[in-house]
């Protein structure tokens, strides 16, 4: 099954028919590029695969965007949509705030509890309840001798944001100044940081909006690696303008023109082998 | 223009000395004019505040610490003078005030920033009202505020009727500038919050406000520079008896300023006039000091 389905869906800014008819189904733990010159209405797609585009005060979006089968707009929370549809930008845009913060903001938005749990008591745990009179009577009792764990949000959230900076290869970078100020990172640091917000809610979806565009060639190739490494346990559909980067990681490529899609399919199927003639053209300017 | 003499060994090769840099104006007399007029200037700006300061200083100290005991007498005397009674009802108009207009400001420019419709006729109104606002005189607040609150409400001269006249008067200062920080505040920022799946209420108190802090602290600054500067409006609000006012039982009472304007307009009393002027600039500087304090508690270290 697919992770997105799209039906007749129709986007207009005001009188600008800006996504015309478009019907798709994006493949789950896939790589899906949306490619296309500026304006033809990728990132209007992009963005209304979590409902950014209502942020626009004049777009109206027309049809029906399924996620896992359920219908984005009609039947679900928005916010718990975007947790589940998470999103980085063409800009690393970190919060003011420290690096920690950065990645615990999200985590505080959808709730955290301390988790309390009875596990099995280590030995010397054991020997310490055999003394007390409870401990005593549960074991005359038959009942089994268990102890109280509580793992505190602090602690769940240092987990979360350690796991979250890791996936986005960035922990080693920053372990020793979780502290500090993230605006104080590089851009390229700041847009994995961006991510690693994003992984932190554990969405099921991640799209970026040209996500490596105002990145320098390493940072490029360092988020190119971690979007590849990222797509065994998440869905990723990204704008890019980028062809050369189409071509090395995306499974699947959707060309666009003037809000119509021309074509979508497999990366080296329309690299090769373009269907039709626009996008070969398209694909044979960029790469002249 | 490069200078004649090659430079010397360890010596940096992109720093002039004083002399060939007015060497290098000689060629240039236009430029050498606008740099000596945009001098004066500066100098004048600085130069006048520090000279009221210094002032001020020297005239009041004196007085202030020799005629300590009378000026700040518990209760007001016609011999002592004392200042204490105006000091706290100016503290008193400050704080009501603040409580006043700071929320009601703030949260109004929340609602044009981030919930109404920027293009609607109602938001445009606002933005103009709060424009007129500002520029009316503080006269005509005061008249405003005696025709409501003196004689309408019939409360008489009181430290509320001051108040809510002053609270009405800062208010569109307070609203324009937390309006203009938050308008400043990069789209990209809300956008990534809300992609996060934060809503309105969070993304405006976690993300926004913090993010446009150091913009409504200095709205509130003004505002209560405005406050403490205020004589007019608080003569025909607040009233001019030399008593110490309260906000609770609804004595009014004249503030530092008013009482600064009797002193001085008397003659009687010049050198507590010097020592009252002293004591209200510090009254400014304590409230300087007290938001840049503010400002770095709300903000985290990094």
């Amino acid at each position: 099954m697919s992770a997105f389905e799209l039906q007749n869906l129709n986007v207009y800014y005001g009188n600008y028919h800006a996504n015309k008819d478009i019907n798709m189904e994006i493949e789950r733990n896939k790589i899906t590029a949306l490619i296309g010159s500026s304006g033809c209405g990728k990132s209007t797609l992009l963005r209304s695969l979590n409902r950014m585009n209502d942020l626009v005060p004049n777009c109206r979006v027309l049809g029906t965007v399924l996620l896992e089968g359920e219908d984005i707009y009609r039947s679900m929370d928005i916010n718990l949509l975007r947790k589940r549809v998470g999103m980085v930008f063409q800009k690393p845009s970190p919060f003011a705030m420290s690096i920690y913060d950065n990645i615990a903001y999200g985590l505080k938005t959808h709730g955290i509890k301390n988790i309390v749990e009875y596990v099995e008591p280590s030995r010397e745990q054991r020997e310490q309840l055999l003394k007390t009179k409870a401990g005593q009577k549960k074991i005359a009792e038959g009942k089994p001798l268990l102890v109280k764990k509580v793992t505190t949000k602090k602690e769940q959230i240092m987990e979360i944001v350690e796991k979250s900076l890791k996936a986005a290869a960035l922990w080693e970078d920053v372990k020793d100044r979780l502290n500090k100020n993230a605006l104080g990172l590089s851009g390229g640091q700041q847009q994995r940081l961006c991510i690693a917000r994003s992984l932190a809610i554990s969405p099921e979806v991640l799209l970026m909006d040209e996500a490596t565009s105002a990145l320098d060639p390493r940072s490029t190739a360092k988020i190119e690696e971690l979007i590849v490494r990222l797509k065994e346990k998440y869905t990723i559909i990204m704008v890019t303008h980028n062809m050369r980067q189409t071509m090395r990681i995306a499974d699947n490529t959707a060309f666009f023109v003037q809000g119509e899609l021309i074509e979508y399919g497999n990366t080296k199927q329309i690299f090769d082998n373009a269907k039709d003639e626009r996008t070969a053209e398209f694909l044979s300017s960029e790469f002249a | 223009m490069l200078p004649k003499e090659s430079k010397k060994k360890g010596e940096a090769i992109n720093r002039l000395t004083l002399g060939q840099k007015l060497l290098a104006y000689t060629k240039k007399p236009f430029s050498f004019m606008l740099l000596i007029a945009i001098s004066i200037s500066a100098i004048i700006t600085l130069g006048s505040v520090v000279w009221i300061i210094i002032y001020i200083f020297m005239k009041g100290t004196v007085p202030l610490f020799a005629q300590a005991k009378d000026l700040f007498a518990l209760t007001w005397t016609t011999t002592n003078q004392s200042m204490f009674p105006a000091l706290i009802n100016t503290l008193q108009i400050i704080v009501v005030s603040l409580l006043i207009a700071v929320p009601i400001g703030v949260c109004a420019a929340i609602y044009l920033v981030e919930y109404a419709n920027s293009k609607s006729m109602f938001v445009q109104s606002v933005r103009l009202a709060a424009e007129v606002l500002a520029g009316i005189p503080s006269i005509v607040y005061g008249i405003f505020g005696m025709i409501v609150f003196v004689n309408v409400f019939q409360w008489g001269y009181s430290i509320l009727g001051g108040a809510l006249t002053m609270s009405f008067m800062i208010l569109p200062l307070i609203l324009r500038t937390t309006e203009e920080s938050l308008r400043a505040v990069p789209n990209a920022i809300r956008e990534s919050s809300y992609a996060l799946g934060a809503g309105k209420l969070r993304t405006i108190f976690y993300i926004i406000l913090p993010a446009g802090l150091s913009g409504i602290l200095s709205g509130i600054i003004m505002g209560i520079g405005r406050v403490v500067g205020e004589t007019g409006a608080l003569i025909y609000t607040a009233g001019i008896t030399n008593g110490l006012g309260n906000i609770l039982n609804g004595d009014g009472g004249k503030t530092l300023s008013v009482h600064l304007y009797f002193l001085a307009k008397e003659g009687l009393y010049t050198d507590k006039a010097w020592a009252t002027a002293l004591v209200l600039l510090l009254l400014v500087f304590a409230v300087y000091g007290l938001a840049g304090f503010v400002e770095n508690k709300l903000k985290r270290e990094y």
